[in-house]
């Protein structure tokens, strides 16, 4: 070690942090809320499940409740375009998330990738699904920030033409979705949540930028 | 809250009896890595005053996403990093907050009774912790985490979700910056 290592080394044992009580003071917070927190997490997953379900069936009744679901989404500003035959840049190993309220498709491994950046948090609306009887939704740990991995297919994205209309696609992606304060991320088509996860931590896309 | 057994168990295995709502093994996990905990949320955040509380939140946090964990790396590297998000955060809300009007009371030493040797001592340590606290995020999180807290290189990848190579480019840069950060304090002190 050089000598300023050595110097910050020296400051593991003189910052005048306190542990006293730590351990304490976080069981004292666990017991206050536990039971309560369990249940509102299991009742958050419930309601994504319950709001999903409602704006599908929605979508399904009338074709202009799309237009309503789209605002709530803040899918009105975005363009989500999907072409088999478009020639797509793979990603690069810099790959930034895309602007708020905007929808990016990359090519990672020969599969189309699409990446969303939304307003909205996990606990508030998030993009609408049809859900299978095979579609599961677990909460997952995507770099440290809450996320849920829903998988099963099939699922319906919704997206408008340059035309203004709203158009329903179904496709076969599975998505995660992660929330970093205000700001929802999603990313669409791994077959996996491992690959996901991969995807999102060697571009350190779940990191929070200073 | 301890109890004799736990001390002997790996974090893997405190992290499947806390995921089985085994409160005093989720406690040994907060026992053995809060000492490092608190130093990652001191440096990062800049202030040793709200390190505890950023650790508090952290690791209630940490006890939420018990069965998200999936394993990748090690249970350390995961609870400092949730520790190491958190404390970004709350600078980021710091900032948005208060614009760093200052009033934070940034990287403290402990300054206790002592021989004339232990507190010249003292004010080194001072000097440095207060230049490493004047370094960009970017640079303090890479100094905290590879030195103050002594991780290895792979470790700090894992912790600040960066690859191996970034961290050693960042490490580098950052311990110029702190070089030079000194060099101006100390210039600072010799005209006063």
């Amino acid at each position: 070690m050089t000598n300023l290592e050595v110097r910050l080394a020296d400051l593991a044992h003189v910052l005048d942090v306190e542990e006293a009580g730590l351990v304490d003071s976080i069981a004292a917070r666990l017991d206050r809320s536990s039971s309560s927190g369990e249940r509102r997490a299991h009742r958050r997953l419930q309601m994504v499940a319950l709001f999903v379900l409602i704006v599908a069936a929605a979508v399904a009744l009338h074709p202009d409740s799309r237009r309503v679901v789209a605002r709530w989404f803040g899918l009105n500003q975005v363009r989500i375009e999907r072409d088999a035959d478009l020639d797509l840049p793979s990603a690069p190993v810099t790959f930034e998330l895309p602007g708020l309220g905007e929808s990016q498709i990359i090519e990672v491994n020969g599969r189309q990738i699409m990446v969303s950046t939304i307003y909205g948090r996990l606990g508030g609306p998030i993009m609408q699904k049809t859900l299978g009887s095979s579609t599961s939704i677990i909460e997952v740990d995507v770099a440290g920030h809450l996320g849920l991995w829903i998988n099963g297919a099939p699922h319906e994205v919704m997206y408008e033409t340059s035309d203004g209309s709203v158009v329903v696609e179904r496709v076969a992606g599975n998505t995660l979705l992660w929330e970093v304060g205000d700001v929802l991320y999603r990313l669409e088509g791994f077959d996996n949540l491992d690959d996901a996860l991969k995807f999102v931590g060697t571009r350190a896309l779940g990191a929070v930028s200073d | 809250m301890r109890s004799t057994d736990l001390t002997e168990c790996d974090d893997d295995s405190l992290l499947a009896r806390a995921r089985k709502d085994d409160r005093p093994a989720f406690g040994e996990l907060v026992r053995r890595h809060q000492h490092s905990a608190l130093r990652v949320a001191a440096v990062i955040s800049g202030s040793t005053e709200e390190a505890k509380d950023i650790v508090q939140d952290a690791f209630v946090n940490v006890h939420r996403k018990l069965n998200s964990y999936r394993g990748t790396g090690s249970v350390r590297s995961w609870m400092l990093r949730v520790v190491a998000n958190h404390a970004k955060n709350h600078v980021r809300s710091r900032i948005r907050r208060i614009r760093r009007e200052d009033h934070h009371a940034g990287l403290l030493v402990r300054m206790e009774d002592g021989t004339e040797q232990q507190a010249v001592q003292r004010l080194e340590n001072l000097v440095v912790a207060e230049a490493l606290g004047r370094l960009q995020l970017k640079d303090r999180e890479v100094l905290g985490c590879r030195f103050v807290v002594e991780m290895s290189e792979a470790e700090t990848a894992e912790v600040l979700n960066v690859p191996v190579g970034t961290v050693k480019s960042r490490t580098s840069r950052a311990l110029a910056k702190l070089q030079s950060e000194l060099e101006r304090a100390e210039s600072k002190e010799e005209h006063s």
